[in-house]
């Protein structure tokens, strides 16, 4: 699966939303999914997915964090010296999520409450380092700009789906809204645990790979 | 390009220029926000306090407690207080920007420990006592409120820093709080007495107000409430018995 080096860009003048640029946005919706495919970013998928309305917020977070650590080192990608990259990267993201944890802290005070240690973890996000390293080192500003985006949603999306089954079965609530929380089957004790998503992100790749044939490894 | 983007010298100017640019546009970012945040800070502490002693539902909670209703509230309904151990009352001191995790290091004698103390429109007086200690990640900490007899709890609220969403965490929320409601700190002898239980459904905590059922899979953040409850409660005892005995 090495799409993302085939798609350096060479023509001059191309629209913004070319079939090559969206593809940056879809692929990493199915085909080369940073959780499912890359197995990328698990450490988080694991410990903010126990309720809907976290796992949205902090897909958020990390869209933005991976969208403008892409765009930024993608503009410097001609002035970095490779010998200290990684250092320039990590202070790139470093950067960017200590502004989102200020904002958030500014602007709504208790999600950044309920998000605590998690915002500040993104950090240490293999996903975004990953796309820094593989993509916007070797691209121009706008795919760059979009491949962040595509992957901070390719994470996002399996975030809120594992989070969905956890909130269900482990508090029998959605979205905070409690409506099942009486019967024991909504209120499973391993649904709640960290332990229940590696269990699911499992079961999705399952699905994935049973319904799209471009995943299934023939040799 | 002809830059040898490999130079030590290079290198070294760049380093130099980005710590510069970042330095300045964090420093840039929370020096703007610095205002908002410690506004945020405020109020949200007011809420907590306020929370302990008004129950309100939790879907309800975002619409009762407005930040105009907060300052409203606290302004005109608290009044705060600060007494040593021996419960008499220091003056000069306002308890809400004493610094409780602070105070409750240093030894009793010199130890400062607000109180805030809650009229209600009936003319009923709550005394709300905060409280610090330690999960099992990080910090927790709350407020709970005693009524009169200075061992009937009013109510509770708990704040957590950096327990797991969903386990521990859970103890902010109304619907572990609201187990406190009306249940009992001190037992006939005066000892401290009340206590958290492990996981749900104990009989016990039908059956006895000094006890009530935990929460499943926060055992150890539980044992921090715990610990942080009869450690801080024991501590004010000499002021609840000179409250009891002057009303």
């Amino acid at each position: 699966m090495s799409t993302e080096t085939a798609t350096a860009i060479q023509q001059k003048s191309e629209p913004l939303f070319s079939k090559k640029n969206q593809r940056l946005v879809s692929d990493p919706l199915n085909d080369n999914n940073p959780i499912t495919v890359q197995v990328l970013g698990i450490c988080s998928a694991l410990a903010v997915t126990s309720q809907v309305v976290n796992a949205g917020i902090m897909a958020l977070c990390v869209i933005f964090v991976t969208a403008f650590a892409n765009l930024t080192i993608s503009m410097l990608r001609n002035y970095i010296p490779n010998r200290i990259r990684m250092i320039v990267q990590l202070v790139v993201i470093a950067t960017l999520v200590t502004l989102v944890s200020e904002v958030l802290k500014a602007a709504a005070y208790d999600v950044s409450k309920q998000l605590s240690v998690f915002v500040g973890l993104i950090i240490t996000n293999c996903i975004i380092m990953g796309r820094l390293e593989a993509f916007a080192m070797a691209n121009k500003p706008w795919p760059s700009f979009l491949d962040g985006i595509g992957n901070g949603i390719g994470y996002g999306i399996i975030l809120i789906g594992v989070a969905f089954f956890r909130e269900l079965f482990g508090a029998g609530s959605l979205m905070g809204i409690d409506f099942a929380s009486q019967w024991p089957l909504f209120t499973n004790g391993i649904m709640v645990l960290p332990i229940a998503s590696i269990f699911l992100i499992g079961i999705f790749i399952w699905i994935q790979r049973s319904f799209n044939p471009k995943l299934v490894d023939i040799s | 390009m002809s830059l040898n983007t490999n130079s030590n010298s290079y290198i070294t100017i760049f380093l130099l220029s980005m710590v510069i640019v970042v330095a300045f546009l964090l420093s840039f970012v929370a020096t703007g926000l610095q205002p908002i945040i410690s506004k945020n800070e405020e109020v949200d502490k007011k809420k907590k306090i306020l929370k302990s002693v008004v129950f309100v539902e939790e879907s309800r909670e975002k619409e009762v407690f407005t930040q105009d209703f907060v300052i409203d509230e606290y302004n005109n309904k608290i009044k705060e207080l600060v007494v040593n151990y021996q419960g008499d009352p220091i003056e000069g001191k306002t308890a809400f920007e004493l610094d409780v995790k602070k105070e409750f290091r240093k030894p009793l004698d010199e130890r400062q420990m607000p109180v805030f103390v809650y009229n209600d429109d009936g003319g009923k007086k709550y005394y709300i006592v905060p409280l610090i200690g330690m999960g099992l990640w990080d910090e927790i900490s709350g407020y709970i409120a005693l009524e009169d007899d200075m061992s009937t709890i009013k109510g509770a609220a708990f704040d957590h820093k950096g327990e797991t969403p969903g386990l521990g965490a859970e103890i902010s929320k109304t619907k572990f709080s609201e187990r406190f409601i009306g249940e009992e700190i001190f037992g006939e002898d005066g000892e401290y007495q009340f206590q958290v239980l492990k996981g749900t459904g104990n009989l016990k905590a039908e059956q006895s107000t000094y006890y009530i059922d935990g929460l499943s899979g926060a055992t150890l953040t539980i044992d921090g409430v715990n610990n942080m409850m009869n450690e801080i409660l024991t501590d004010y005892t000499t002021f609840f018995d000179k409250v009891k005995s002057s009303s």
